[in-house]
């Protein structure tokens, strides 16, 4: 018999893989006791399974050592995990990694300024920002006070990369005993933007990354001498794009 | 901080012998063994890191494949086609012989070879129902995707593969 049925390539797949919620089970089932085109369907469609077990089963004895990856003998340093992230870093930079797992480590050592300077920078409206009208002399002074403090110089002319971000104001805060810069803006149609700085503790450089974090877009970086953030509640493409700004002028 | 002693202890203690599999989940994503490297690496260390979120008794394995798959698709996927042109390497995956007949250690090595010439996101989909064990239902969570996103990533996999692989391979 070589009676026509509709079922799709998808059902039909749903149907090898014992998948009947997404089915109709009954009526394929049914087709196959007198469908000679259905079942040769089917056949085409039947994976070796056996082949793909042997195969992925045979790719787990190529991974590496796990503490060869880790670059320390983990079990020792999971008590202390503090211990363990710093020699993990040392350790895989004397292997030279790259820039690929350098950036990564980055990151996740960023992870916990990132959420405070998230958390923060969400309690942020408009109106915070929307009052402050300092002068030039006013802004290059207060510029010069908050980068003293990490060894830096911000002049108003390097914060000035687009014309629908406005600087408004700096602040000097402190993250775990260090300083931390919080530059604030104002994007054109009123959302707060901050840009804020850290003194790097290595000389790692990681590129531009981009996150959502606490609702807002957020990109971060490292030249190696500074890590950067740039947070506000804007697009990714202008996060991205205000950010590539910045690290190319600061 | 909250110091959920139990959540650390399962991943401290889990995460040695899931490695492995691991391993060959972020060889599946990235197409590259040596970010496939790196990509591991990253899972662990950000897995030691978050451990007070892991809720014990749960399935360790799969939460580090969700670390891997969001750390690969939010963070490295974009490095990595920055700086390989987007080219996966797909040739300089070999697999060891574990069968006594020559026949189906070839056949291993092809169909490793195809699965992994597929598309990235169907060659995710293959390894989590096919080799992970994951239902559709799974797997779609886990990808955060429609389940008929997975179900059509499957069946176009499972097209290519029979086209790709000759009659002879195929078992019923």
């Amino acid at each position: 018999m070589t009676k026509q049925h509709n079922f799709t390539d998808e059902q039909l797949v749903a149907f090898l893989d014992g998948e009947f919620d997404h089915t109709p089970a009954d009526e394929i089932k049914a087709a196959l006791a007198h469908s000679d085109v259905l079942n040769a369907r089917l056949k085409q469609l039947t994976l070796n399974k056996s082949a793909m077990s042997d195969a992925f089963g045979a790719l787990n004895q190529t991974a590496p050592n796990y503490e060869d990856i880790m670059g320390v003998d983990v079990a020792k340093n999971a008590i202390d995990y503090g211990s363990f992230m710093k020699i993990a870093a040392v350790a895989l930079i004397a292997l030279g990694v790259g820039f690929f797992a350098s950036s990564i480590i980055k990151q996740d050592k960023l992870d916990g300024w990132h959420e405070y300077v998230a958390a923060y920078q969400a309690l942020y409206a408009t109106d915070t920002l929307a009052h402050v009208n300092n002068d030039d002399l006013m802004i290059e002074n207060e510029l010069k006070r908050v980068s003293a403090k990490l060894d830096a110089e911000i002049s108003i002319a390097d914060l000035q990369i687009d014309e629908n971000l406005t600087y408004k104001r700096g602040q000097l805060l402190e993250y775990q005993g260090r300083p931390l810069v919080q530059l604030a803006f104002l994007s054109s149609d009123g959302k707060p933007v901050a840009l804020c700085i850290m003194k790097s503790q290595s000389s790692l450089v990681a590129n531009l990354n981009t996150r959502e974090i606490e609702r807002m877009q957020s990109a971060y970086w490292s030249d190696g001498n500074f890590d950067y953030m740039l947070i506000g509640p804007v697009s990714e493409s202008m996060i991205e794009e205000f950010a590539t700004a910045f690290s190319q002028r600061l | 901080m909250f110091f959920n002693k139990s959540a650390r202890k399962e991943v401290e203690d889990g995460i040695k012998p899931i490695f492995p599999r691991l391993w060959r989940y972020c060889l599946v994503l990235t197409g590259n063994k040596d970010w496939a490297d790196d990509l591991a690496q990253a899972v662990c260390l950000k897995a030691l890191e978050k451990a007070d979120q892991y809720k014990p008794g749960t399935k360790l394995d799969r939460w580090l494949f969700t670390i891997a798959h969001n750390s690969w698709i939010n963070e490295l996927r974009k490095n990595a086609v920055r700086t390989s042109g987007g080219i996966a390497n797909v040739d300089e995956i070999d697999i060891p012989d574990t069968k006594p007949d020559p026949e189906s250690n070839i056949l291993a090595s092809e169909v490793l070879k195809e699965v992994m010439a597929l598309p990235e996101a169907q060659r995710v989909a293959v390894i989590l129902v096919y080799i992970e064990g994951y239902s559709y239902q799974e797997a779609a969570d886990a990808l955060e995707i429609p389940i008929g996103t997975i179900m059509s990533r499957l069946s176009a996999a499972r097209t290519k593969l029979a086209n790709k692989l000759n009659d002879e391979s195929q078992i019923a």
